[in-house]
């Protein structure tokens, strides 16, 4: 009972962290879709094979994407503080983990993309091709249309990973669920709050994958009789 | 209606140059129906390609409808393509679209408004006799549906040209007759000239009234279907025919030479009487006779080890 009434005094301490790790996670996926989902169509159109075939920039691209990928999260959010300050005016809080987050999920989902594109059937492409598309045609009314399930899903495993990385931005005050696992639980050995945020972490990123997971197939006309 | 002047296309691997297609000319008139026949591989559907320019010619000219293709602008290629219908083997149907959204797709390309593509859709779809599926996910359709589906998408801008890439390889014999016979229809309704590449050769024999075979990349042997079939001149065009499961269609000619008329007769005489072999016989003159025979291999067998035994010297033709 202790327990719990000292948590119940925690309750507004941990609803401000769900609603700032939610905004952080929300608001970096979209920004980084803005750059991800642009840049997955231009490896998958810059492929062999690919719609405006470039091999060079294709290859320029996904040098620079794995360069990124390959920096682990924590080092590129101390790395890149900088740029954050430059941008946001400061590196604490959760508006300035938005920057750190977009740049490192940004080539995760240019890759996500480029994943799901690559599935859709050339043979659609090539009817498409056939009735006199444009290029910009068939990406937005052909590729994407077509990879919509795979899409949804790719955004699920996206915004997933995007809410496990800004929990890693407690360490550093970036505010949200993270930042009270650190702060409280880590520092104060409060293992009570370390638990009840880990718990909400688990209980938010099941949500997530839940609903991306029953969106695709609502939406995919692929598997129903 | 469709024109091919030399063309070839050359493809670079690591190993070095592949022609795929090598050298062919092709003149289609308006409203026939033309086939094109070979083996797999043989570049039949890269010479598809090549006439509404999915593949670009490495050398020579494309025409269809009296224009250029291989002359023209990116741009006004994309829209030279729209008067070009194409349908597939496997349907390259849009699986996330309904049957109705896939008809109304090359509509938008082409800048009908949203009403009138779907009032023509609807008109198409009954076209090919399936009106009731308009809500349908190509998932939920049968093979022979799906290609109607196709053709109708095909057909939806009106175009004066439509390629039948192995359109009726994935059917079952049944489907394969109806679509058949509705791309016949279809010809005969619209005028529209036909272009079927297949390896299925009764398909080609039932609705194509020219039939070009292809073989390494060129045309061996073209000409009028009936004729072709029953009298194949190139060895090209013999090999395929023999190859093909309509075997007994295919005839194979033995010229005997008996010396004599008399010995001649006698030939005549006892070959027709040899069991299990449906033969016809022509006297040519001169003690040699002209055996024209089913070319299933039983019968020809008989016929060259009746000849061996008779030690008579024999060509085949």
């Amino acid at each position: 009972m202790e327990a719990l009434e000292k948590l119940a005094k925690l309750w507004p301490l941990l609803s401000k962290g769900i609603a700032e790790s939610l905004y952080m996670t929300v608001a970096s996926t979209l920004m980084a879709y803005a750059i991800g989902l642009p840049l997955g169509i231009a490896l998958v159109a810059t492929d062999k094979g690919g719609l405006r075939e470039m091999r060079i920039v294709n290859r320029i691209l996904g040098v620079l994407i794995n360069i990124v990928r390959s920096v682990p999260f924590v080092i590129l959010l101390v790395a890149i503080m900088p740029f954050t300050r430059l941008i946001v005016g400061t590196t604490l809080g959760s508006k300035a983990t938005v920057v750190p987050l977009v740049v490192g999920a940004a080539p995760f989902i240019a890759r996500m993309v480029e994943g799901s594109l690559k599935e859709v059937d050339p043979g659609a492409i090539e009817a498409a091709q056939a009735m006199g598309a444009s290029d910009a045609r068939i990406i937005f009314s052909v590729m994407l249309v077509e990879a919509r399930p795979s899409l949804v899903l790719g955004a699920a495993i996206s915004i997933t990973t995007i809410l496990a990385y800004s929990a890693m931005s407690g360490f550093v005050g970036g505010g949200g669920l993270g930042t009270i696992a650190i702060n409280y639980g880590y520092y104060r050995y409060r293992s009570d709050v370390m638990l009840v945020t880990v718990t909400l972490l688990v209980v938010i990123v099941q949500a997530f994958q839940e609903i991306g997971m029953r969106l695709a197939r609502y939406i995919d006309k692929r598997a129903r009789t | 209606m469709i024109q091919l002047k030399n063309v070839t296309k050359t493809y670079k691997t690591r190993s070095g140059t592949i022609d795929a297609v090598k050298d062919v000319s092709l003149d289609i008139a308006k409203g026939e129906i033309y086939g094109i026949i070979g083996f797999s591989g043989a570049g039949k559907s890269t010479l598809v390609r090549l006439i509404n320019m999915l593949e670009r010619p490495s050398q020579g000219q494309v025409f269809v409808g009296g224009e250029e293709l291989t002359a023209l602008s990116r741009k006004k290629l994309l829209a030279a393509r729209r008067s070009i219908g194409m349908i597939f083997q496997q349907f390259n149907l849009m699986m996330q679209r309904s049957a109705l959204e896939n008809i109304m797709l090359p509509l938008s390309i082409a800048g009908y408004k949203k009403q009138e593509s779907k009032k023509r859709a609807h008109m198409l779809l009954e076209r090919v006799g399936i009106p009731e599926k308009a809500a349908a996910y190509p998932s939920q359709l049968s093979g022979g549906q799906k290609q109607r589906v196709a053709i109708a998408r095909a057909l939806a801008t009106e175009p004066k040209v439509l390629l039948c890439d192995e359109a009726t390889s994935a059917l079952d014999p049944s489907s394969t007759e109806s679509i058949l016979s509705l791309l016949s229809d279809i010809n005969t309704d619209m005028g529209i000239t036909i272009v079927l590449i297949t390896h299925q050769l009764h398909v080609a024999r039932s609705i194509c009234s020219k039939t070009a075979i292809m073989e390494n990349s060129r045309i061996v042997e073209s000409g009028y279907t009936g004729q072709l079939f029953d009298y194949p001149k190139s060895q090209g065009a013999k090999k395929l025919l023999m190859a093909s499961e309509d075997k007994p269609r295919a005839m194979l000619s033995i010229r005997a030479f008996a010396g004599s008329q008399e010995a001649a007769k006698d030939i005549i005489g006892e070959a027709c009487t040899i069991e299990g072999i449906g033969l016809s016989v022509l006297y040519e003159g001169s003690g040699n006779v002209l055996f024209s025979l089913q070319s299933d291999e039983g019968s020809e067998e008989k016929l060259k080890s009746f000849l061996g035994q008779k030690s008579i010297s024999f060509e085949e033709l």
